[in-house]
């Protein structure tokens, strides 16, 4: 990660995050500021560390009409340079730079006080909405920080999902079966194409056959799945590749998403990838205001994975990220409604594969 | 550097010097029967390059009906020969600019005639703004760079074949693509967002095929469509959305199309409509029934019972559901 300047907010200086950061970092160049300014435009070597003074622990913004999975996030920095094509951060113009809250005490305090608050019931977070959950966490360290507070709550899940093979700083860490470490999969082709900074496929599965040697469980998101010319034969040489890597049982859930955005992305994917051809698919806007390929489409790129993940394991939750009933009820021939909704399918996915038992499911 | 009044012959007065010309390419039939009735109102403004020789400043429109009147010479405002040609012509825009009334062509003339002689600040904060065009993100260069069209292009502007938003959007293209673009349009000469759809969904179609743009331009089908005598210039927009929409969304294309014909082969009666989900996404259809009384209804609801049931409404159904996928993956 050639990050050469850290640009820390002098609230922060002291903070536990900047000191590992300097220990880890000793050739970037430390400037402190009263407040980082905003920048228009990326500077791709460098770091924020800001003092957020919002809340850590949010609800994930789902929507009406498509089914959202009730996902807590903890939202611990923003932006990425991983630069996906298809990227939503891409729309974040008005923060563009790699940023990360040094004032890490005040988001365990909050994760804290938010699981006492309700123990009986059963709380899936992530934090790799706004970032990548383990892009920095070499540097950071945030995971010695999370994986052990989870793993004292008998309530609570953490899922760490990326698109890197940043996981040897995860190897000895008591995460007491709490914590389960995803990635971000696609074929091939997408993946050259698309997230070219990423790691490759093979690279991110042997950091997940790694991660379940050391007693980790595992989340696969196959998301966005892209429609191109070849994609069957692209989505199923990764599924052979995750097969043979993984034990299945070790798997709690594989989301499926087919490509979707908002129209004001367009714009700005074509600025920023000129190459790209992932905007010319046969897209409709959605019933909540996004692009999305039209139903068939959806239909098909579904249909396709959800045979071969059955075929693998027929108990393995499989979900749809964002999908209306009508397409669940063709893929999977049920409605998540059949069965208390999405959230509550994903919360017995965990008390099923991990053995976390909270009491009450989560919310929607 | 004051304007003086001078009486010059029109013979010494260079018409091949166009560096002051803003060209509006504007019909001159109008303003020449004004001339002919009330004669110049205003003066002409020539700049005296070299002594006795003039470069025409303001008025070309003007000086071609006093040539094809036979006038020999007149009175014009000169500029005096150490005038520096920038300031005449930076005199000469903002006159242009504050005058008003100018049509698309010369405004982004004028701005890229302005470029080089003011800063990148000036342009978006002072200039753009009084040319009424977006001075936003990269819209400066873009500006400029379609006031730097060849002249038949930029005659599209005026005359208003072009929207505001398609020039825009044309201002990067190349020249060979930009010509086919600009052609079609003049053959369709369809409302601006008619046009930047059609434009849009063209320029996708290249990127998704890797193909040339002026080559999806010359297809023979669209050809077949722009060329044809029978069809007038609305239908002719018809026909070349349906195609754009067809290269850009085949399947979906083909689904609406097969679906639109299980309707219509359903014959339904002509007081109900039945719509699918709209772009097919979702799972609400419409049944729209239109009666004249209450019994009028009941009868109507009678036929939806009957029709729910039909083998028409399955084969609409079946339509709708098929895809080519497997089937559904039950657990």
């Amino acid at each position: 990660m050639p990050i050469r300047t850290v640009l820390v907010e002098k609230a922060v200086r002291r903070s536990p995050l900047v000191q590992r950061l300097r220990e880890r970092l000793p050739h970037a160049r430390f400037q402190e500021v009263d407040s980082v300014p905003p920048a228009s435009s990326r500077v791709r070597d460098l770091l924020e560390v800001v003092h957020f003074k919002g809340r850590f622990w949010r609800p994930c913004p789902g929507t009406r009409v498509y089914d959202c999975c009730g996902y807590q996030i903890l939202h611990f920095g923003t932006q990425c340079t991983i630069d996906c094509t298809y990227c939503i951060l891409q729309a974040y113009l008005d923060q563009p730079n790699l940023r990360l809250f040094g004032n890490i005490d005040d988001l365990l305090r909050e994760v804290e006080e938010t699981l006492a608050q309700n123990p009986e019931r059963l709380h899936r977070v992530g934090t790799g909405e706004f970032t990548d959950s383990l892009l920095l966490d070499p540097w950071t360290g945030l995971s010695r920080d999370l994986v052990p507070l989870f793993a004292r709550h008998p309530n609570a899940v953490l899922e760490l999902k990326t698109k890197t093979a940043h996981v040897d700083q995860l190897k000895d860490l008591p995460h007491g079966g709490h914590t389960l470490i995803s990635w971000s999969l696609n074929a091939e082709d997408v993946i050259r194409r698309e997230e070219p900074r990423a790691a490759s496929l093979t690279a991110r599965l042997e950091a997940a056959r790694k991660c379940a040697q050391w007693g980790y469980y595992l989340g696969f998101h196959f998301d966005p799945l892209i429609d191109y010319p070849g994609w069957r034969d692209g989505y199923r040489r990764t599924l052979e590749a995750l097969f043979r890597a993984v034990d299945p049982s070790r798997v709690v859930w594989i989301s499926l998403g087919a490509f979707r955005f908002m129209p004001e992305l367009k714009a700005i994917i074509a600025k920023n990838h000129p190459r790209t051809r992932i905007t010319t698919g046969e897209f409709i806007r959605g019933l909540d205001g996004k692009l999305r390929y039209f139903r068939d489409i959806r239909l098909e790129l579904y249909a396709e994975m959800v045979k071969a993940l059955r075929a693998w394991d027929p108990d393995l939750c499989v979900y749809l990220c964002m999908e209306g009933p009508w397409i669940w009820r063709k893929v999977l021939g049920f409605e998540p409604a059949e069965r208390g909704g999405l959230p509550r399918i994903l919360d017995d996915a965990v008390r099923m594969r991990m053995g976390v038992m909270g009491g009450v499911t989560s919310g929607g | 550097m004051e304007l003086e009044w001078k009486t010059v012959r029109l013979e010494d007065v260079d018409f091949q010097d166009t560096a002051f010309a803003i060209p509006g390419f504007k019909d001159d039939a109008a303003l020449f029967r004004s001339l002919n009735t009330l004669g110049l109102i205003h003066p002409l403004v020539v700049w005296e390059r070299e002594s006795g020789r003039f470069v025409l400043v303001d008025g070309f429109r003007r000086m071609e009906w006093l040539r094809r009147s036979g006038v020999e010479e007149t009175r014009f405002l000169v500029y005096p020969p150490q005038t520096p040609e920038a300031r005449i012509l930076k005199g000469r825009l903002e006159d242009k600019i504050f005058r008003g009334n100018l049509n698309l062509a010369e405004k982004v003339q004028i701005a890229a005639r302005y470029a080089p002689l003011a800063s990148g600040q000036e342009l978006r904060r002072r200039i753009f703004p009084a040319l009424g065009l977006s001075s936003k993100d990269d819209a400066v260069s873009r500006w400029i760079q379609v006031g730097r069209w060849p002249a038949h292009h930029r005659e599209l502007l005026a005359r208003e074949v072009v929207s505001e938003r398609a020039a825009y959007l044309l201002a990067s293209w190349n020249d060979r693509d930009r010509d086919a673009a600009l052609a079609l349009l003049d053959a369709l000469r369809c409302s601006a967002s008619i046009q930047m759809e059609i434009l849009e969904r063209i320029r996708e179609v290249a990127v998704r095929d890797g193909c040339p743009l002026h080559e999806l331009f010359r297809r023979e089908e669209l050809a077949a469509v722009t060329d044809s005598p029978e069809l007038n210039r609305r239908e002719k927009t018809a026909r070349v959305r349906d195609l754009v929409a067809r290269w850009r969304y085949p399947r979906l294309h083909r689904k609406t199309q097969a679906l639109r014909e299980r309707i219509e082969e359903a014959r339904l009666p002509e007081t109900t409509v039945l719509a699918p989900p709209p772009h097919l996404e979702g799972d609400r259809w419409e049944l729209r029934l239109s009666f004249r009384n209450p019994e009028d209804l009941e009868a109507q609801i009678a036929w939806a019972k009957d029709f729910c049931r039909s083998p028409r409404m399955q084969a609409i159904w079946d339509e709708f559901e098929e895809t080519s996928t497997h089937g559904v993956v039950r657990k």
